[in-house]
């Protein structure tokens, strides 16, 4: 049985504190995850919320730019910010002892700041040099490109923003995203490690029980998109991305789903990596993954494979696909389980994994689930859960972006 | 945490850092073998090699191998350098004595013919990966220019042709040469049951024949030969900067990885403040890579074509003033804090130790608990880093920039 104690305590400005004690860590790690995602960029200003991610690290509070990083290197912190269709998170991860000294400095960060001019014309000329430097990375960029054309608007915008959006988008524009979306409302702060949960507690408190801002509205649902687009680069491989419809988080189907994209694409032995790779050397990466987007449920797929054998290389992956309601073996379902639930154990193990988790199960669940009752779901799958969901959920349509010297066609 | 270690008479050392309370455990087969080691007719059959250690042996199929994995739901894979082949897994303590049987088994593999063409396919397949990807692309064709005839500027995956050209029988050769007991290390960290590891690996191991592998160990201080690589399909310019650093057997190497995160750590590191917190750059950084006899300092930049020339004038300048003027005390006590603080993040995980604790061994056949690791960082001083750069002083660069631009 996996044990573990873990505590909410919510703040009256809407701010969530989670927290998971770990003693028989040293390390503490966190997680901020904002309502300040890619999706409630301003119309036609994608790539505010990262720029703005950025800006905050360049001042703040009392901290001028170098001050601020400085003192942040200084406590050891690991860190990184990063965009998705609905947050920005802040994360990090540090001896633990020194957490609540790193908690100051972003409660600075967050609250305090100081979107300075100078250092927005960086951040902005930064942004349009990453969005340059995605034409030398295939791989990021067949990802932005599958997402957005299978998710409705606004939740499939590219977090990195578009060029012509971050070419006009104004230090106005910044501090105006930053006054409406950096709220503690839906704001979850997510801490995973050795901690005095009841000191943490009082200085979370201390430190951010008075911010204000703004509640947060759900954004608009639309419709998924499906068909096949094809982007043209002179690159040495076709780079496929294919989405499509699964179950969200709060199903009652979820972990059948989890099953199922763990028979297709779990270890060596699963389908993709078998059909595709091992019996017809098709490429060298191929994967699926089950992804949650906002209100969103679905599987991700990637293949890389070069002109003369992308064709094939998609055709089998569609086909594998959609056999998967055709029929599962026990043996499958078994290696399938003993994963999921080695890598829940590993996870458990690793204070900042563990912090991500509090995070995300928060927010959708308001909740967090033990590794226990995960590991009891995982291991009640049966062979008829994996079909039953596979029936349901057989893909009706594919959302298929591909990127390379080579347009495919979609042989389904 | 205890630490265990003994060798088998034909020469395979096995190590353990015994860790009670974890949940999980890792185990790996260090080999010490690489691109380095390979004659240029059979340029990247390490690489290649180790993509057929998973093929297979006279007791299993590649599709034994793969369910075997997956049923003890293993989290495993192996990785080539120029110098080092590892093969790793994580597991749950449970699944200990299956680990190593399995791996103590494909160490001894069946090499197919069948299974070594249609591998061919899957390494070619890797090679187009890596071409669409500039950054990784400039750093192996600057180690390239950098160690020239030296063993470390060898490609590990070596190119279309000489994999085409590869014979199965070639393959095997260098296999016996290379993967002999006593140039593996067996290593592992985590829960796991020493007596009974050393008693099973003895009984699956114990039968193979050493061969003497040697390695001839030359230290090169590298060409500084500078060079521009016209790619038009290539957006941004990247440009690989090389230069002669200590080994892995220095003692020095402590003081050359914190010399290194000052310089060009992603955060707070004079490159940083130099180019890419002033926008002139998307990505600057310096990293040490200790070798075996011999080490080097790489530094990685990534701009505008038309900025080229300023953004490595600024490189150049802020390496002078390092050479010149030394790093401070305040930067030195940054640089241990974050060097301390990741070190420590990672040796919670079972799986964080186990390559530390391999290569730590095989490069100096010793072992240092992450206290010690972190008691000798820490003890690093101002001193020691100007000594340091008195005999590794950031010159002689070697250079290469591929992208749009003809010349620099």
């Amino acid at each position: 049985m996996l044990q573990q104690q873990t505590e909410v305590h919510r703040l009256s400005n809407g701010l969530t504190l989670v927290a998971e004690i770990m003693p028989q860590v040293s390390s503490a790690a966190f997680a901020f995850l904002t309502p300040a995602g890619v999706g409630r960029d301003p119309e036609n200003l994608t790539g505010t919320a990262s720029i703005l991610s950025d800006l905050t690290f360049r001042g703040a509070g009392d901290y001028d730019n170098r001050g601020l990083n400085e003192a942040l290197d200084n406590l050891g912190l690991s860190r990184g910010s990063s965009t998705s269709s609905l947050h920005t998170r802040y994360s990090g991860a540090l001896v633990g002892d020194k957490l609540i000294d790193v908690l100051e400095i972003y409660a600075d960060v967050l609250c305090r700041p100081q979107l300075a001019n100078d250092q927005f014309e960086m951040c902005k000329m930064l942004a349009i040099q990453n969005i340059e430097s995605l034409e030398d990375d295939p791989r990021q960029k067949i990802s932005l490109l599958t997402q957005e054309q299978y998710l409705p608007f606004p939740f499939g915008r590219p977090s990195i923003g578009k060029m012509e959006d971050v070419q006009k988008c104004s230090l106005s524009d910044v501090r105006a995203y930053w006054q409406k979306w950096y709220t503690p409302q839906t704001t979850i702060l997510a801490v995973a490690g050795n901690i005095d949960f009841d000191a943490l507690r009082d200085r979370v408190e201390s430190l951010f029980g008075d911010w204000q801002g703004d509640g947060v509205e759900a954004l608009p649902q639309g419709q998924r998109d499906y068909g096949y687009v094809h982007h043209h680069n002179d690159g040495a491989q076709v780079h496929i991305g294919v989405m499509y419809d699964s179950v969200h988080f709060c199903d009652e189907d979820y972990y059948k789903a989890l099953g199922a994209s763990s028979i297709l694409s779990g270890g060596m032995g699963s389908r993709l990596f078998t059909e595709v790779r091992e019996k017809r050397a098709l490429c060298y990466a191929v994967g699926a993954s089950h992804q949650i987007i906002g209100p969103f449920g679905a599987v991700r797929c990637y293949l890389g494979s070069s002109p003369e054998q992308a064709q094939e290389g998609l055709d089998v992956l569609l086909a594998e696909l959609l056999k998967l309601s055709e029929g599962v073996s026990q043996d499958e379902l078994d290696r399938a389980k003993v994963g999921l639930r080695a890598s829940l154990i590993m996870q458990g193990e690793s204070s900042g994994a563990r912090a991500l988790h509090c995070a995300s199960d928060f927010y959708h669940l308001e909740r967090v689930r033990s590794l226990s009752e995960i590991e009891d779901a995982i291991n009640d799958l049966t062979v008829d859960d994996i079909l039953d969901y596979a029936t349901t959920y057989k893909p009706q349509n594919f959302s298929i972006t591909t990127l390379g010297p080579t347009e495919l066609k979609v042989n389904v | 945490m205890e630490f265990k270690q003994t060798q088998l008479d034909n020469g395979l050392t096995i190590i353990a850092e015994v860790m009670p309370a974890a949940k999980s455990m890792a185990m790996g087969f260090f080999v010490r073998t690489g691109s380095r080691d390979e004659t240029p007719e059979v340029s990247g059959v390490s690489h290649f090699l180790e993509h057929m250690m998973f093929k297979g042996t006279d007791k299993r199929t590649v599709w034994d191998v793969n369910l075997e994995f997956d049923r003890m739901g293993a989290q495993y894979n192996a990785f080539t350098s120029e110098e080092n082949t590892v093969y790793y897994a994580a597991v749950l303590p449970e699944f200990q004595s299956q680990i190593l049987d399995l791996w103590a088994d494909l160490m001894r593999p069946a090499l197919r013919q069948e299974d070594f063409d249609t591998e061919k396919g899957v390494i070619c397949e890797e090679i187009a990966m890596y071409q669409d990807m500039p950054h990784f692309d400039v750093l192996d064709r600057c180690r390239k220019l950098h160690f020239a005839d030296h063993g470390c500027g060898n490609s590990v995956l070596g190119t279309v042709e000489s994999i085409q050209a590869m014979q199965r029988d070639q393959m095997h050769e260098y296999f016996s040469r290379r993967y002999s007991p006593d140039n593996i290390v067996l290593s592992c960290a985590g829960k796991l049951d020493w007596d009974a590891l050393v008693a099973q690996a003895n009984e699956l191991c114990g039968h193979w024949e050493p061969s003497n592998a040697e390695r001839s160990l030359v230290d090169f201080p590298g060409t500084a030969v500078q060079e521009v690589f016209q790619n038009d399909k290539v957006t941004r310019e990247h440009v690989c900067l090389i230069a002669a650093a200590p080994s892995a057997q220095s003692p020095m190497r402590y003081a050359a990885s914190l010399l290194a995160n000052v310089i060009g750590d992603d955060t707070g590191s004079r490159l940083y403040w130099a180019l890419v917190d002033s926008a002139l750059a998307d990505s600057a950084d310096l990293e040490y890579e200790p070798l075996d006899g011999t080490g080097a300092f790489y530094a990685y930049v990534s701009c505008d074509p038309d900025q080229t020339s300023k953004v490595l004038g600024i490189v150049s300048e802020c390496l002078a003033k390092v050479r010149q003027e030394g790093i401070t005390e305040k930067e030195l006590q940054a640089a241990k804090n974050k060097i301390s603080s990741s070190v420590t993040l990672q040796g919670e995980l079972p799986m964080g130790r186990l390559v530390p604790l391999g290569f730590g061994w095989t490069y100096r056949k010793e072992y240092r608990p992450l206290a010690d690791e972190l008691v000798a960082l820490n003890a690093v001083t101002l001193d020691e880093i100007n000594e340091l750069l008195k005999q590794y002083p950031l010159e002689n660069i070697t250079r290469l920039g591929l992208g749009p631009i003809a010349s620099i």
